[in-house]
């Protein structure tokens, strides 16, 4: 009878009248980031960020959710059905497997190689050239570094600059890249493709949520962001979650599943009415984006350095989209760097330097085997995506 | 030289050296060994990686033979300087620059000027049209983020509110 205590505390943290509210917001938000041109969901998700510090850690992340689920699927109803559907399945899957989840020992060792394969997965999934998308994840991970080392607190690559000293921060980085980066590339196109949602893979981020609640992966722009949230909020996710926080678990996973059916409710009346609004030019549109990348940045720390940093993130995503380099990897490796490098570190000094840990110890070397698995299925994964 | 794929090539290219530059950057630091990690031995293991794939990326832009040559479209120079400068001044404008003992000049106009510099990247510009819009942003961003966040911004110049 655990499961229906579980399902009901769930319920109860997540039908509150302020979580509901927020849901309903995050998934309006999230469609017409969806419906509107240029304004990619990534970047909704990265204005939200500074003002859901504001509100507590299982509010704000139901409205990231309520944004992530509202960007996918473009409103079709059957798929919004598919949706729903797969994570009731999620969470029976879930609800059966939780006891023994939560009685999983993750050491450092095994958290590395866990991380190893997340940040594998987000390559494969990623659009383009797998090397790259590797090389992208490498250049994340090291941005991730810049600034004070958790362990002997040296800083590292701040060139002096105070600002940097405390790191990069998440929200000029997405907002930069995938915000004013994303505009300019847009304004960049012919002016009669310009009008339309830019185009985004098919890819269902319903498991993909699900599993980084469960394992700590996420394996898209919009799973990086869910995580940046959460770990900025202190929060782990991963199997201790189940443990020791169920409330927050069970909460967010019954309002992953209202979201979706709200979203069901609020896109199948409405649908032909969404589909009108994308025919707002786009020129009334991106100088609002480009403001509210900029405000949004400077509101966080009330520093104009944070708006430099958009800017020159904006024009580096620009660069990116020239040259065929998926961000999506780059924001993953950034927030998993630090937590990569603790673990690491606290692995290979219990190993006393020792590297053949990770395929000694079963649960690691297994994580790892089927992050080598992924790389050599891609090709058949690319050409049924094809 | 024949480059068979130009964007590998130059994407290679950039990963490699940025990967050399972490590397060497890392290597000014404590590197410790691998049971007693330094500040520097995780950036340089990446920085090395990096460099490392930058020369495969590049190594199979030479080699291999691609459709189109992937080559690189042309540079939207217009949209990407009028941005940039729409970013820069606005920072200037709400934060004021010290250096140059520039006063903050308050929220109202630096959206205003933001916006009105961001709409000059796009085509078909027009005076009356981004004027009206500009002014509306400024109205806006006031309500939305003064009224309703309570963020503590100045509103004004300083020579106007004293």
């Amino acid at each position: 009878m655990e499961l229906i205590h579980n399902l009901s505390l769930g319920f109860g943290v997540a039908t509150t009248s302020p979580n509901l509210l927020l849901a309903m917001i995050g998934c309006l938000l999230g469609t017409l980031s969806a419906v509107l041109p240029g304004m990619g969901p990534v970047a909704t998700m990265a204005m939200l960020l500074p003002f859901s510090y504001a509100l507590p850690p299982l509010s704000a992340l139901i409205l990231l959710i309520g944004v992530a689920c509202g960007t996918q699927y473009g409103g079709s109803s059957a798929a919004r059905w598919g949706g729903l559907l797969m994570v009731t399945l999620f969470t029976l899957v879930l609800v059966a497997l939780a006891p023994a989840l939560s009685r999983l020992a993750l050491g450092a060792t095994e958290t590395v190689a866990l991380m190893v394969l997340g940040l594998v997965a987000g390559a494969v999934l990623a659009s383009g050239s797998l090397l790259k998308a590797l090389a992208m994840l490498l250049l994340g991970l090291l941005l991730g570094l810049v600034g004070a080392d958790s362990d002997s607190g040296a800083v590292r690559f701040a060139w002096d600059v105070p600002e940097l000293s405390g790191g990069l921060g998440i929200v000029a980085i997405a907002m930069g890249v995938f915000g004013c980066g994303e505009v300019i590339t847009h304004l960049a196109r012919p002016a009669d493709l310009r009008e339309l949602p830019s185009a985004r893979g098919p890819v269902s981020r319903d498991k993909p949520l699900g599993s980084l609640l469960a394992l700590g992966i996420p394996s898209h722009g919009v799973m990086a962001l869910l995580l940046g949230a959460m770990a900025l909020r202190q929060m782990q996710p991963g199997a201790q979650a189940l443990g020791s926080n169920t409330g927050l678990f069970w909460g967010l996973l019954a309002s992953l599943w209202l979201v979706n059916l709200m979203l069901l409710a609020l896109h199948l009346p409405l649908a032909r009415r969404w589909a009108r609004l994308p025919r707002l030019p786009y020129r009334w549109l991106f100088p609002a984006i480009v403001l509210l990348c900029a405000l949004v940045a400077y509101a966080e720390h009330h520093s104009s350095f944070d708006i430099w940093l958009v800017a020159a993130f904006g024009c580096i995503g620009y660069g990116f989209h020239q040259l065929d380099m998926e961000p999506a990897p780059l924001l993953l490796g950034f927030i998993l760097g630090p937590v990569m490098e603790e673990n690491l570190r606290r692995a290979l000094q219990l190993s006393g330097g020792d590297w053949s840990v990770f395929v000694a110890r079963p649960l690691s070397a297994g994580l790892l085997a089927t992050a080598l698995c992924l790389v050599a299925l891609l090709p058949v994964v690319r050409a049924r995506r094809a | 030289m024949n480059l068979k794929n130009q964007k590998d090539f130059f994407s290679g290219l950039l990963f490699m050296g940025i990967g050399v530059a972490f590397a060497w950057g890392a290597s000014k630091y404590a590197i410790g060994t691998a049971a007693h990690m330094g500040p520097g031995y995780f950036p340089l293991l990446l920085g090395a990686l990096l460099g490392l794939l930058g020369s495969v990326i590049m190594f199979k832009a030479l080699v291999f033979e691609t459709e189109d040559g992937g080559r690189i479209g042309p540079w939207a120079w217009r949209p990407l300087g009028w941005i940039l400068l729409a970013s820069l001044m606005f920072g200037v404008l709400i934060g004021g620059l010290s250096p140059l003992g520039l006063p903050p000049s308050g929220l109202l106009l630096a959206s205003f000027v933001l916006s009105l510099a961001a709409a000059r990247a796009g085509t078909g510009f027009r005076w009356k049209e981004t004027l009206m819009q500009s002014a509306l942003l400024s109205l806006g961003s006031y309500l939305v983020f003064v009224l309703l966040l309570k963020l503590p911004i100045q509103l004004w110049p300083a020579f106007l509110s004293g």
